[in-house]
Formats: C-alpha cells, structure tokens, sequence
C-alpha cells in the first residue's frame, strides 16, 4: 500500500511538471501580455506613464529580457522548493505568501462544502431508495435534480437575496466571522448534494436487488442491519469515484462564490491572473490546483482500496 | 412418523407485470415431516424457487406481487406472523441456501462474519462463542486452515469453496428446516457429491427436515426420500421417491425421467418433452400441461385435474387417472 502511494506521488510529480511545460509554452503563444491587458483594461501603465527605462527594468526584474526556456528552468528551480516569486500585479508580494493567506480560505470552503454534500446527500439518497418510487422519494429526487442543476453562482444570487437582502438572516458580504461561511458555503454545496444524493440512490437501489441482501434477509437481519451492514458499504464503493471529480468542479465553483461574496480566497487570484496575463500567478495557481485535484483523487483511491477488499488486495498486489 | 413441521396449503404466488399477472406458483400444496428430505423437480420457470422462497417470506409483497395459501411452520402460519416474528425464525429455525455462491455472498464482509451472522443476530452467542462455532463449521464443510480463512474475502475463493460457506452459513443456527435452491447447480460433478454428502451428514447430526430444489432428477432421487414435480407453478404428481422413479405416473413427469440420461442405457436416444413450458402470464385454461402433453384429452384442455391418490401417498394431478376422467369426457360432449 505505501509502495503504491508513492508511485502514485510519483506520477503527480511528473504529471505536474508537464502540466506546468504545457501551461508554460500556451502563455508564451498566447497573444497579449501584461502590459497590453493593463494598458487597455485598467488605463495604467499607458506610454504617458511608464517610460521605455521604466519599462525596460520591468522586463529585466522579470527576466522578460532572458529567453522563454530560462524563466521555465527558473520558475521549476524556485518551484521545486515553494518559491514562486512576485506577480506582475502584486510586485512587492511573493505568490506563495498569497497562496499561503488564500489557500487555506478555499480549501475551507470546499471542504466544508463536500462535508455538507455527504452528510446531507448519503441520508438523502438512502430515504429515497428505501422509498424507492413512493411520493417521498419522487420530491427527494425531484430537489436533488434540481439542485444539481442549477450552478452555484445562480443558487449564490438567490440564497444572498432571499437570505440576506429580504429576510436579513445572514450578511451578504463580509468576512471573518462564522456566519460568513453559512451562504458560501449552501451555494457551493448545493450542487453537490444533489450528485450524492442522485448516486446513493442509484447504487444503493441496485445493491438492495443484489442476491447477497436477499441472504442477509433469509439470515434473519432486520432493515437496519440488511440496510447499514451489508447495502451500504457496498453502494458507496461506486460513490467514491465521483467524490473526485465533484472536488475539482467545486474548485471552479468556488471561483465564482468567492468573487460573489468578496471571500479573500485564491479563486479571485485564479480567476484575474489569466485575465491579465499574470504569468507567474497563473504558473503557480495551476500548479497548486493541479497538486490539489489529484491530490483528492489518491486519496479518493485510498479511501476506495479501504471499502473494497479487492481493490486494496490487487493495489498491495501491484504495488508490493 | 414424527411431526410435520412445514404445511405449505395452496400457495399462490402472484407478480403484477405491465402486461399482465404473472402465475409464478398457482396453488400448491404440501407438508414436511422432521429429518424429512423433499425435492422440488421441475424445469426453469416452474415454480420450484419462488414457491420457497415465498414462504421464507423474502417476496416483497405489496402493489407488485401478491403471495396468498399458509404455510404452517410448527404450528403457526407465516404468513400471518408480524414482521419481526417472521425475522427471528428467519436464519434462525429456517434457513437457505442460495443457487449461485458467487453472487449470494456479500463481496466487502469477511467469510467468517457472515456465517456467524446468523447467531449474532439471534443472540445465540456472543461473538466469542460465534467465532469457535463459526471456526468449527468452517472445518466442518471442509474449509482447510479455517483460522486464515475466517479473516477471508468471498473474492479469495473458489464457487465450491463459497458454497461451502453458504451452508456453513445455513447451518450456524442449527435449523429445524433448510432449504437448499439448487445447492450444487453452480458447481461441478465432483463438488457437487462432496456438497450434497455434506448437506447430507449434517441432516443426520440435526435431524433437519431438507428441501432441495433442483431440475437434476439424479441428484433428486440418490438424496430424497419425496419428490413434488413442479410445472408452470403447478405441482403434476408428488409421493415417495422410490415409488415415483420406478412408477411415475404423470406424462410430464414420464417425460422428465425420459429425458434424464442413464448411462446403463447405452446408445439410445434422450427424449425430449416436445414445445416450450406456457409463459407464465397467459396459463392454458385446465391443465397447464396440456399444450405439451402426448396423451392430451378434450377434458383437459378445459378443466385443471382433480388429485388422484394411485398409491399410498402417491398424488397425481391428471385426468388419465382419475375415476372422474370419464364422466368429465361426457360433460364436455354432451357440452
């Protein structure tokens, strides 16, 4: 098992270092450059303010006067060891400073939106496949469905009017406290707990016709053992594989909230960095994003090998 | 004779399909004595499992399937009995095992903890206790080093080893009753005789009453004292196996031993039953061989056979037989 984790840490590496290569050589073909985006979207930095020394030394603090291939070689040195220097936006910050002061922030937030999604969406789906086709499942699938379909910034909209602005429950906007947390955190978990619900449904629905369920009934188990003890574990194998990509599309879902309720997280650098041709912040936010995902995706396998014997079996197996 | 235990009374069981009902048992009747052995015989589809399984109570009955007759298990009947009732003699005095071994065990739960499952759950023993008893059974079903595999996953053995589980399983609780769905289908010739001696020693240590279900009439009559032959959820003809494989009665069931291979027999030919079974939903009116049966009467195309006793607890359901087959012919002329 731990031979096979660090293969698979391995293999993030060197999928990292060619996701980073990729990235790398798509902003160098991509048009436009920082100057450009400032000049036109921001009206600073036009030719009446900075002068060609000025921007000259700007180039050379960058290494923009050095060939494409040495800013790679240098950015892997530095990033290799969690350096990833100033942005063209934030001069005197370094981005992993930033990194270090939002990543925290979203990762909360995502966390906490996955806890929501499995805490509310794993009972859910088992009402509605105990229930399977009577009203109560009928209105449980009807509102997961719906849930999972609206995206998070539409529900994000909806919860900060009807919440906050008609009913004055919770703040808009804001952050620091506790209660901050409560609308970001419903928009980015909503969706999820649609998914979860729709899919623990399913699996656990298929499980119940499974012949084994049926042994565990001739062998006198009750709906709660037949339930939790045999159907569950079972159906929440399938479950687990979705986990992980349901965590990437909340890291993009997290962009939009945070921007929505002015959350001081790294969305909001993710989201402007590309916009504005900050290289350096758009090499070190996929990188960190990228370590993320798959990061979630071990662990998801992890956890996958820990419910299934088979699975944990043929990974020892494989992996020595 | 010692005491009946199981009196199954006109058992109808019913599915509701878009397309209309489907028979799968159309009343049938029969009782078990202790250390008892019946077969059920008869082709896919006749019946044979869903009649069991029905009163194990494990038909979901409601909207989509209906499940009606008694099934009187040592004095009272199940279906009558309230839920938790039926769940405390359910693995616990009635026990089965299941048809396919490699689907019937619960792929993410340890092979021992599902064969002292039974006795946690009936509070027989407390999990020590279960482990020792559950560690003996596994020897018992001839399992080697049980202690290893106690701590094993179904994915870790082979069908015949899993079905050794399953009756290992069966037999946690020491049942009254076992019924045992097509126990060796799965497996091949040479388990299956070290399965079913299996089943077979363990009847005599208990005294079990068995029900072994299954279309092998060679597995059928080397290990049953009775027999039910079943067809389209009917039963055709039922008495002591001996007195049935030297003398059976009903056409289907000639037509059943014929098609069974001896190997004494040499060149000849199998027979074959000619058509195909009715389908389920539509049952021929009268009996529901008739379509199929070489000796077919007017008679019994329209009304189902009364019983007729030829010998001493020998039942056959067919007009050839019965006293009344005449009088029924001149009803149906003269109507």
């Amino acid at each position: 098992m731990l031979r096979y984790i660090a293969k698979r840490l391995a293999y993030i590496f060197l999928a990292v270092l060619v996701i980073s290569a990729i990235t790398f050589a798509l902003l160098q073909l991509a048009p436009g450059n920082y100057l450009e985006t400032q000049r036109l979207l921001e009206k600073t930095m036009t030719d009446a303010t900075v002068s060609a020394q000025m921007k000259e030394a700007w180039e050379k603090f960058y290494d923009l006067d050095k060939p494409a291939v040495y800013r790679y070689g240098k950015f892997l040195v530095n990033a290799v060891q969690g350096k990833f220097g100033p942005s063209y936006k934030y001069p005197t910050q370094n981005i992993e400073d930033i990194i270090g002061r939002t990543l925290p922030i979203s990762a909360r937030l995502a966390l906490m939106a996955i806890t929501v999604a499995l805490a509310v969406g794993i009972p859910l789906g088992i009402v509605a496949a105990v229930k399977q086709n009577r009203i109560l499942d009928r209105i449980v699938m009807l509102v997961s469905m719906i849930g999972s379909s609206v995206p998070a910034y539409v529900t994000a909209v909806l919860l900060s009017w009807a919440l906050g602005v008609a009913l004055h429950l919770l703040p808009v906007i804001g952050w620091g406290d506790a209660v901050n947390y409560v609308l970001p955190v419903i928009s980015l978990s909503l969706g999820p707990v649609g998914t979860v619900t729709k899919y623990t449904r399913t699996t656990l629905v298929e499980t119940f016709h499974q012949e084994y369920i049926r042994v565990a009934r001739a062998k006198g188990g009750n709906f709660f053992q037949v339930t939790f003890k045999h159907a569950l574990r079972n159906s929440l194998i399938p479950l687990v594989t979705v986990i992980g990509p349901m965590v990437a599309s909340l890291t993009v879902g997290t962009v939009f909230v945070e921007n929505m309720f002015a959350i001081p997280g790294l969305g909001q650098y993710y989201a402007s960095a590309a916009i504005n041709r900050d290289y350096p912040m758009v090499m070190a936010t996929t990188v960190v994003f990228a370590l993320l995902v798959m990061g979630m995706n071990l662990l998801v396998d992890i956890l996958h090998a820990m419910l299934d014997p088979r699975v944990k079996k043929s990974l020892t197996q494989k992996g020595g | 004779m010692s005491e009946i235990i199981l009196e199954v009374r006109n058992l109808r069981t019913q599915f509701k399909r878009k397309d209309g009902v489907v028979k799968a048992v159309d009343g049938v009747s029969y009782a078990l004595r202790r250390g008892e052995t019946l077969a059920i015989v008869g082709e896919s589809g006749s019946g044979k499992s869903v009649s069991v399984t029905s009163v194990m109570g494990l038909i979901r009955t409601g909207r989509q399937a209906t499940v009606q007759g008694e099934a009187i298990f040592k004095g009272q009947d199940l279906f009558k009995l309230p839920g938790r009732k039926l769940m405390e003699i359910r693995g616990n005095e009635i026990s089965m095992i299941f048809q396919d071994p490699m689907s019937s065990l619960n792929p993410t739960m340890k092979i021992g903890e599902q064969i002292i499952e039974p006795l946690l759950w009936h509070r027989k023993a407390d999990r020590a206790q279960a482990r020792q008893l559950g560690l003996k059974l596994l020897e018992e079903v001839g399992i080697p080093s049980p202690r290893e595999r106690f701590n094993s996953y179904p994915f870790e053995f082979s069908g015949g080893m899993r079905q050794r589980v399953m009756i290992a399983m069966a037999l946690a609780s020491s049942p009254d009753l076992l019924i045992a769905d097509e126990p060796t289908t799965a497996l091949d010739v040479t388990v299956q005789a070290q399965i079913l001696g299996l089943i077979q020693k363990m009847q005599q240590k208990k005294n079990m009453a068995i029900i072994l279900i299954t279309h092998d009439l060679a597995v059928a009559s080397s290990f049953c004292s009775r027999v039910i032959v079943m067809y389209a959820g009917h039963v055709m003809e039922e008495g002591p196996m001996s007195d049935f494989i030297r003398n059976p009665v009903h056409p289907y069931a000639q037509g059943l031993l014929h098609s069974t291979p001896v190997l004494a027999d040499g060149q000849k030919r199998l027979e074959a039953i000619p058509g195909q079974p009715p389908n389920p939903k539509n049952l021929p009116q009268g009996c529901p061989f008739a379509p199929r049966c070489g000796k077919c009467m007017d008679i019994c195309r329209r009304t189902a056979p009364p019983v007729t006793e030829v010998s001493a607890q020998h039942n056959v359901y067919c007009w050839l037989c019965s006293a009344d087959s005449r009088q029924g012919k001149e009803a149906g002329h003269g109507g």
